[in-house]
């Protein structure tokens, strides 16, 4: 063996193992990246309609949307209407929403409004400031007393890559350990695509989402997020 | 190991004596103003960055800023300055310096040989950026909430971020040195300058159209997100700022998997650079000695061939151009502060987006963004003068005493290199200024008012940059890239920041009181008044600089 080379042999190993390493930390940091990341379609000055449907019967839709997006005077705001077909013991309705979201200069979501109606019940979940965000949930049009009030950790980002729109939530990463979101998502099964014609995708031609299991979840989970989130 | 530490013993030594050596009352006088004027800058920087971030925290309903944010564009931007630095560091420690051929010779392994030189080039590539970086550093760290870690986690961060830089340099000064022969240079700067042609007409027609048509080409989030490429999971100085920012406020990144990433980084290539340097040094070290005999018989041919009368000023700045396109550390750093420089232009046209939002926040986001603008083409300026004016005294070397015999006063040296320098940084200059303005503000008076005013900040930086340059010029260097990396060149660093923030306020202000709505006599008179003090804090700051200049206490010596 030449001893000159062994520098060389030595070097080169490490080399490989860092680049090894690195490729590792390189997902890992990739996956926690894109965990925070919500897609929200191309950049488009025209309303866009979604549809949302079932995995296992993609030809029928269980709910449709409309996202719209206004860009003047510093501000962006994103505007959302829609409904979702769904079961909820046995009762079969529409759950309606109408969302406003206003994003600051940096992209940054400053205010947002949602409200949702499922038969004769409503709720409002509205959301003032940055970092840390205020979040309040109200039942009923006409309440005042807010049924919760969480602050949660921001900023919501709104941001423009490869001519499309991305939403970047850190509450996604600040979750330690493993997701508690990814191991229910296979209850949701729901996936949403760009539709193309209003007939398509009509609340008579619905199929109802059963939501019975995704509350079960939903209520484990607020339970839980009580101890990780900050000021909570 | 003792090699390592033998190899890296002189440096140690020069250091200490550099610092040490002063006896006389001047010298220790001199050294003491310079310690006090780099704790003021410090001192300055860390107030400025402590008052700006108690700014931005008030605003927490309205905005947010991360520590990631600032933190990410200046790691970003140190990156790519201190890889250039090491470039033309490493082009002199492993090719150029007079030593090397020494070390070869003697019994040195190859490992002992780059360990040294790496050590050496990160040294000089960090401790100035080192000195900016620290004040900043405390001020975040003391408005947020200081958290005990963030001491030796910085240490711990700064570490493999400057050792990225600094092996990188030294596999492209591997690689440099192997492509680029005698032969072949001629043609590789000839494809070069082509190639920069071509970008700079498409770079051109780009803003030309942003300009005429002021079509934003999508909005405000646009501008936002292409300052977010700061963060990128794929930038090494984004690894850094996210731990950086996760120790002073926590958001739930992984910082573990950052700090793998960042040391595997350095590693990685550092092993690359030591891999290439094995392999190629000798080839790579054989062109840079041929090319030095080459050099040589061109120079003694010349005379015979250029028997062109010149005048005494235009031979002087011909022989720097000369010396400039020669000497390879130097037109590298050239080619490649061209190639920001057109990065920068290009990038310019994504602020016609300011259009897009209200009237009221237009006027306050073209303000900011005017001011941002006016201080980044300043700076960048000033780094082309750290790199090229700074040094073009010193540059002369160990053959300086053949313009001391000329015919030729020190104060005609002088002024002929800053004639040399000042006219083509300050069309540049003008450029970036100039199509600044006008996709910001996008009145065509204005651009010509503050092109023209680039002139007069760019006399300053330039004048400043000479008389600085031969104050504390230095003739006993072994390669040029010793020169942008010395204590005389962090003073002009420090005190050319300071004459750029003392040109940002009237420039500010003068804006101000251009997109004013109401004009008369009163803001015309205030308009000139501001113009003609930004031109005469410039003038006579280079006036006095090159005056000190003149009193240069090395060249005298040489007399």
């Amino acid at each position: 063996m030449n001893w000159s080379t062994l520098p060389l042999l030595v070097s080169a190993s490490i080399t490989l193992v860092s680049i090894g390493v690195g490729a590792v930390a390189y997902n890992a940091l990739e996956h926690e990246e894109t965990a925070r990341v919500i897609s929200l379609g191309p950049v488009a000055t025209k309303p866009i309609r979604y549809a949302i449907v079932a995995s296992q019967e993609p030809d029928r839709c269980v709910g449709s949307f409309t996202t719209s997006i206004e860009s003047g005077s510093g501000q962006t705001t994103i505007n959302l209407e829609g409904w979702l077909l769904v079961e909820i013991a046995r009762h079969i309705a529409p759950v309606r929403l109408e969302a406003s979201m206003v994003f600051n200069a940096l992209g940054q979501l400053s205010v947002s409004l949602v409200r949702t109606n499922y038969r004769n019940e409503s709720l409002r979940l509205g959301s003032t400031g940055v970092n840390p965000m205020n979040l309040q949930v109200y039942r009923g049009d006409g309440a005042h007393s807010p049924l919760l009030r969480q602050s949660v950790p921001g900023p919501i980002e709104l941001r423009v890559r490869d001519g499309e729109y991305e939403l970047h939530v850190p509450l996604l990463t600040a979750f330690r350990g493993p997701h508690p979101l990814s191991s229910h998502t296979s209850l949701v099964s729901l996936s949403v695509g760009p539709s193309s014609t209003e007939a398509s995708c009509s609340i008579e031609s619905a199929r109802p989402f059963d939501l019975e299991p995704l509350i079960h979840v939903a209520t484990s989970l607020a339970h839980n997020m009580k101890g990780m989130v900050p000021g909570s | 190991m003792n090699a390592l530490l033998t190899l890296l013993k002189p440096k140690a030594l020069a250091f200490r004596n550099q610092l040490t050596k002063s006896s006389s009352t001047v010298h220790r006088g001199q050294a003491l103003a310079i310690v006090v004027f780099s704790l003021i800058i410090m001192i300055s920087l860390f107030l400025g960055t402590r008052w700006g971030l108690e700014q931005l925290n008030r605003i927490p309903l309205l905005v947010y800023v991360p520590p990631s944010l600032p933190l990410g564009l200046m790691l970003s931007l140190l990156m790519i300055m201190t890889s250039l630095t090491a470039l033309a560091s490493a082009l002199g420690s492993f090719y150029l310096a007079d030593d090397v051929e020494m070390i070869l010779a003697s019994p040195t392994s190859s490992l002992a040989f780059f360990g040294a030189r790496l050590g050496y080039v990160l040294c000089t590539i960090s401790w100035m950026p080192f000195v900016f970086i620290l004040p900043v550093l405390t001020a975040m760290a003391t408005t947020y909430e200081l958290s005990v870690w963030f001491i030796p986690g910085a240490l711990a961060t700064l570490l493999p971020y400057f050792l990225i830089p600094a092996s990188l340099g030294t596999l492209l000064a591997t690689l440099f040195m192997i492509i680029i022969n005698q032969r072949w240079a001629k043609v590789a700067i000839r494809v070069v300058i082509a190639v920069a042609i071509g970008l700079g007409l498409l770079v051109l027609h780009g803003l030309v159209e942003a300009i005429t048509s002021r079509a934003s080409d999508g909005h405000m989030l646009r501008l936002v997100s292409s300052i977010a490429i700061a963060q990128s999971p794929w930038m090494p100085s984004s690894w850094a700022a996210s731990i950086l920012s996760e120790i002073l406020a926590p958001s739930g990144k992984w910082i573990s998997v950052r700090m793998t990433l960042l040391y595997s980084c350095a590693i990685a290539v550092t092993g690359i650079a030591h891999g290439a340097l094995h392999i190629l040094h000798a080839r790579a070290f054989s062109r840079a000695l041929s090319r030095r005999a080459n050099q040589a018989t061109i120079l003694k041919e010349e005379p015979s061939r250029n028997k062109r009368h010149l005048s005494r000023t235009t031979a002087l700045i011909y022989k720097d151009a000369r010396s400039l396109t020669r000497d390879l550390a130097q037109s590298t750093q050239l080619i490649f502060l061209a190639g920001l420089c057109l990065f920068y232009v290009s990038n310019l046209k994504t602020f016609v987006a300011i259009d897009t939002l209200g009237t009221d926040s237009t006027v306050n986001w073209q303000r900011a963004f005017f001011i941002i603008h006016s201080a980044i083409t300043a700076f960048f300026t000033s780094s082309i003068c750290t790199r090229l004016v700074f040094t073009s005294v010193s540059l002369e070397g160990k053959s300086f005493w053949i313009l001391q015999t000329a015919p030729v006063l020190l104060r005609d040296i002088i002024r002929a290199k800053f004639l040399g320098w000042y006219i083509p940084i300050a069309v540049i200059s003008a450029i970036l200024f100039s199509i600044g303005t006008q996709i910001l503000i996008g009145r065509w008076e204005f651009t010509l008012l503050f092109g023209i005013l680039s002139f007069f900040i760019t006399y300053g930086i330039v004048g400043m940059g000479v008389g600085l340059g031969a104050y504390f010029a230095d003739f006993s260097w072994e390669h040029p890239s010793q020169l942008a990396l010395s204590i005389g060149s962090l003073i002009y660093m420090l005190t050319c920041s300071l004459l750029v923030l003392l040109n940002i306020f009237p420039l500010g202000l003068l804006l101000q009181i251009l997109v004013a709505p109401n004009p008369s006599t009163a803001r015309s008179a205030l308009i000139c008044v501001v113009a003609l003090s930004i031109a005469f804090i410039n003038l006579v700051v280079a006036q006095l600089m090159l005056r000190l200049g003149e009193r240069s206490p090395a060249a005298l010596e040489l007399n």
